[in-house]
Formats: structure tokens, sequence, C-alpha cells
């Protein structure tokens, strides 16, 4: 019996329905001390996966009831690390292709000699190796990128930060009394500063955000009073213009699955604009409601509404629509792209219906989640705008 | 009627911002005291009578204010002095998920402060402090 090092041994599951290759493949893999299990066929096979969490399998293609790709499919779905490995005595071009479409990582054709089911597990095992060397390496680059952000950003506020500090001390007549041409000044330069601050905080926030990070820290959002804090948080400034804010929050609700705090900036983000970009004594409407079999987070004001050719754009990053309406409104053209960004990692859609003059209204759709012992279909995605938006927080939790 | 003014110590790695906060704490009938770092921090919280302590995050390591922190609330001599977070770290859009009690402080404020919210916090801080003894 070989004696194998802990890294070169692997836990193997054999599924095949003819004994002679199934034993002696075991009789082979476990003298070089492998740890390895069998399945007669592959409904027995996927069972076996699940209780044993193999790190290689080899099956057999052609088995009575569930075949071998359909195997490989379902063992992948479980555990995505598996390495499959396809036995076959129809050592075909095509069916070589259609394995490695399944996922399959090798192919064994009928027969084939000890050495070469030994050559072919060695593989499985350093394509597993260098899997995890290359997750390891990603984590450690996601690492590494947001502490940079991180520093970056703090080294660049923290400047600024001192600058507006002693600002505040001048305006605050605490250096001696200034004049009130002197006050205009500094009290416009420390408007500037403000929005540099500003701008590095969405610039953070954007870098920031990270489909899986954000993802593992999923669970159920109480949408309600999340939009109800932040009509609260935006109270101040919609008063000073005397913009009404109201909300209109729908009972039955699909229940949604993502991160309370980005979803919160988002909202913050749109709420803002509605502000902003209203006009003095107008109003915001906030309605959560169903629609298309998900929920929405509608935000409609009775701003200056945007015009048609540009509405796409408002979402890319540092857009902002300028003309002589927007003149005096400031903002660092990131905002629609985090929302953006927030809707797209929580599978959802973020877009905008307005009329030049009449207003915007401003949409967040979220899919509805729905627990594993719920009844009905699960949690789906909007793709509309999105590409990648086909990976939903429900994956996981499943 | 002359009370003994409050004491707060600052401790902040930039010297700008401390000369501004200073005169800000000052301007509003408070002594204060400056440190450089996290070491020089703890020493004169032990060592010195004080009401009140004002902690940047980001000093000589990146997250020097929090260990200064952790071992303010350790130290037999300085752990009922009220600890306040002052930083240009995005911490107060965190706050929904992060409450400042977590991260041992009863405030966190973000850089820069107006004068009148600055002086809020001071007053609340040792305010609360004053009753929980």
């Amino acid at each position: 019996m070989r004696q194998l090092d802990e890294c070169n041994r692997a836990r193997i599951l054999i599924i095949d329905d003819e004994a002679v290759i199934r034993e002696g493949c075991q009789q082979i893999l476990t003298d070089d001390g492998h740890d390895v299990q069998v399945a007669l066929d592959g409904e027995k096979g996927i069972a076996r996966a699940r209780d044993m969490g193999p790190e290689i399998v080899l099956v057999d293609i052609r088995m009575p009831g569930v075949g071998g790709l359909e195997v490989i499919r379902q063992i992948l779905t479980m555990d995505p690390e598996v390495i499959p490995i396809v036995i076959t005595g129809y050592a075909t071009v095509e069916y070589a292709v259609q394995s490695i479409k399944s996922g399959a990582f090798d192919f064994l054709p009928k027969p084939f000699s000890p050495a070469e089911l030994r050559q072919a597990v060695r593989h499985g095992i350093e394509k597993r190796r260098m899997r995890a060397r290359m997750h390891a390496l990603d984590e450690e680059k996601r690492r590494l990128t947001e502490y940079y952000t991180s520093v970056v950003s703090h080294q660049l506020r923290a400047p600024i930060a001192a600058v507006r500090q002693n600002f505040e001390v001048i305006l605050g007549n605490m250096a001696g009394e200034i004049t009130d041409e002197s006050r205009e000044i500094l009290t416009r330069a420390s408007v500037r500063l403000d929005e540099l601050m500003e701008l590095i905080q969405d610039w953070l926030s954007l870098s920031k955000l990270d489909r899986e990070k954000m993802q593992e820290s999923f669970a159920p959002v109480d949408l309600s009073a999340l939009v109800e804090r932040q009509v609260e948080l935006v109270g101040p400034e919609a008063s000073a213009r005397s913009i009404r804010v109201e909300t209109r929050l729908d009972d039955d609700l699909p229940a949604v699955l993502g991160s309370r705090a980005a979803l919160g900036e988002a909202v913050a983000n749109l709420l803002s604009n509605a502000v902003k970009y209203n006009v003095d004594g107008g109003l915001v409407t906030v309605r959560l409601a169903s629609r298309e079999g998900g929920c929405a987070i509608e935000v409609h004001d009775t701003g200056i509404g945007i015009p048609e050719d540009k509405q796409e754009l408002v979402f890319d990053d540092f857009y902002r629509v300028r003309d002589e309406r927007t003149e005096g409104i400031r903002g660092t053209g990131l905002g629609l792209s985090i929302v953006r960004k927030i809707a797209t990692i929580h599978g959802g859609v973020a877009d905008v219906r307005t009329e030049p003059g009449a207003g915007s209204t401003f949409r967040i759709l979220l899919p509805a989640w729905q627990d594993e012992h719920a009844q009905g279909p699960t949690g789906s995605t909007f793709a509309a705008s999105a590409p990648e938006a086909t990976s939903t927080g429900r994956a996981e939790i499943t | 009627m002359t009370t003994k003014k409050k004491r707060i110590l600052l401790v902040d790695d930039d010297p700008d911002f401390k000369s501004a906060v200073r005169k800000i704490l000052e301007k509003g009938g408070y002594a204060v005291a400056e440190a450089r770092n996290g070491t020089e921090g703890l020493a004169m919280a032990e060592a010195e009578a004080l009401d009140l302590i004002l902690v940047d995050v980001v000093m000589d390591t990146f997250s020097e204010g929090f260990d200064l922190i952790t071992r303010l609330a350790r130290s037999e001599k300085a752990s009922s002095i009220p600890r306040v977070i002052i930083s240009s770290l995005a911490l107060v859009q965190q706050m929904d998920t992060v409450h400042p009690r977590e991260l041992g402080t009863v405030q966190i404020v973000q850089k820069p402060v107006s004068a009148t919210d600055l002086m809020t916090v001071v007053r609340d801080a040792i305010g609360a402090s004053a009753e929980e003894t």
C-alpha cells in the first residue's frame, strides 16, 4: 500500500453500475491511501455525495436511472468545488465535449489502466489545490483593495477636516471678529470643502460595494422601517425648503432579502435627490408597493424632471444634468450609480420615469424572497438592465 | 460663583485639527490637555484628573484610537472617564449598524464638526457620566 501524505489524499466517491469497474477502482484508490466510497447508481450516488462530501467523484456516464451527466450537475449544485471525472465506454469526442460542458474535469475512457486512473485523480487533486489557492488570493486581493480604499479615503479627508475645523473657529469669531466680506468668502469656501468631503465619501461607498461581501450579510429586511427611518433623516433638509415628504407603505409586501445598510444608503440617495431637485414648497412621495412579483421602493418628486435623452445617463458615474435649472444644485454625480449598483447586487433594478417639468419617479425594484419552506416560485431576479444580476441573495442562504 | 473648569483630553496626531478644537472648547469654558498618540493619551488619562477624553482613530496606526479606547475601558484608573470618538473615518454613516457603545464610547463625532454640535456632545457626555456616578 502506497502511503500518501495528507495533502495528496482525497475523499473520493465512485458511482458506477458496473461492479468490475467500481470495485477495481475502489481497490486501487483505497490501496493508495484515499478515503473511497462507492455507489451503485446515480440516485444512490447523489445521496452518498450529500453524506460524505466528496472532493473527487468518478461517475459512469451511462447508468440506468439518473444518468451520469445529471448526477454531476446535481452534485455540483450541492458543492461547486467537487471535481467530477467521467468514466465511459463510449469514448467519442461528442461525449467528451458533453461531459466537459456538464462540468466534468476529466475523462476516463474504458478500459483504463491503474496508472491512468491514478493520473486522473492526481490531476483532480492538483486542480482542487490550485482552486483553493486562487480563492485565497482573490480574498487577499479583496481585503487589500478594501484596506487601501479606506486608507486613501482617510488620508484625503483628514487634511480637509483640519482646514474646515479651523474655518469653523474663524467663522465663530473665536480668533477675533471678522468682516462680513471675509465671512461670506469663508462660508463659500467651507461649502466647497464640504462637497469635497461628500465626493470622497461617495467614491468610497462606490468602491466598497462588493457583490460577494454584501451578499454574505444578506438577511430579511423590514423595508417599511427602513424607509421611515430615511424619511426621518431627510426631514430637516426638506423642511428647510418647505418640501413635504409623504410615505405610502402598502400592507402585505413581499419579504425582501438584502443588506439593511446598503438599501438604507440607496433610499437615502433617492430621497436626497428628490429634495435637491424639487421646487421650494414641493412634494416628495415615497411609496412601498408590491410590483411585478417583487417589492418596489418608489420615490416621486415634483421637481424639474429629466430630459428624455438624459434619463439613462443619470445612472452613470459622475454624470449630472447640467442646465440653467440645475445650476445652483450641488452633487457628486455618484448618488444614482450607487443606487443602481446596490439594486443590482440585490438582484433588482433601479430605473426612472420622468416628465420634464413635471417631476420624476425613481424606483428600486427588488425580487421577493421566499424562504425554503414557503410555497410558490423561489426568488427571481429582475435582470432587465443588469446582465450580471442572475445571482440573487437567495442562493446565499440555501 | 467659581466652579473648577472641566478638563478635556484631546488625543489626536493632527496639530492643526487639535488647535482648532482646543479653541472651540476653551471658548466654551473647558480646560484642554493634548496628547499626540495612544501611548501618551493612556499615560495622561491615568495620571491626570479628567472629565472627558476625545479620541481620534487613525494616528500612528490605522486603529490606534480603537486600541486606546479598549485600553482606557480596561484601565483601573481611567475607565470611568467618558470617551468620545472624533474621526474623519466615515463611522457616522455606519451608525445604523454600529452602536457607539459597542466601540466603548458614548458618542461618535465626524470630523469636521460644527462648534455647536461639538459643545452639545461634550456637555452631554460629561453630564451623562456625572449622573451615573
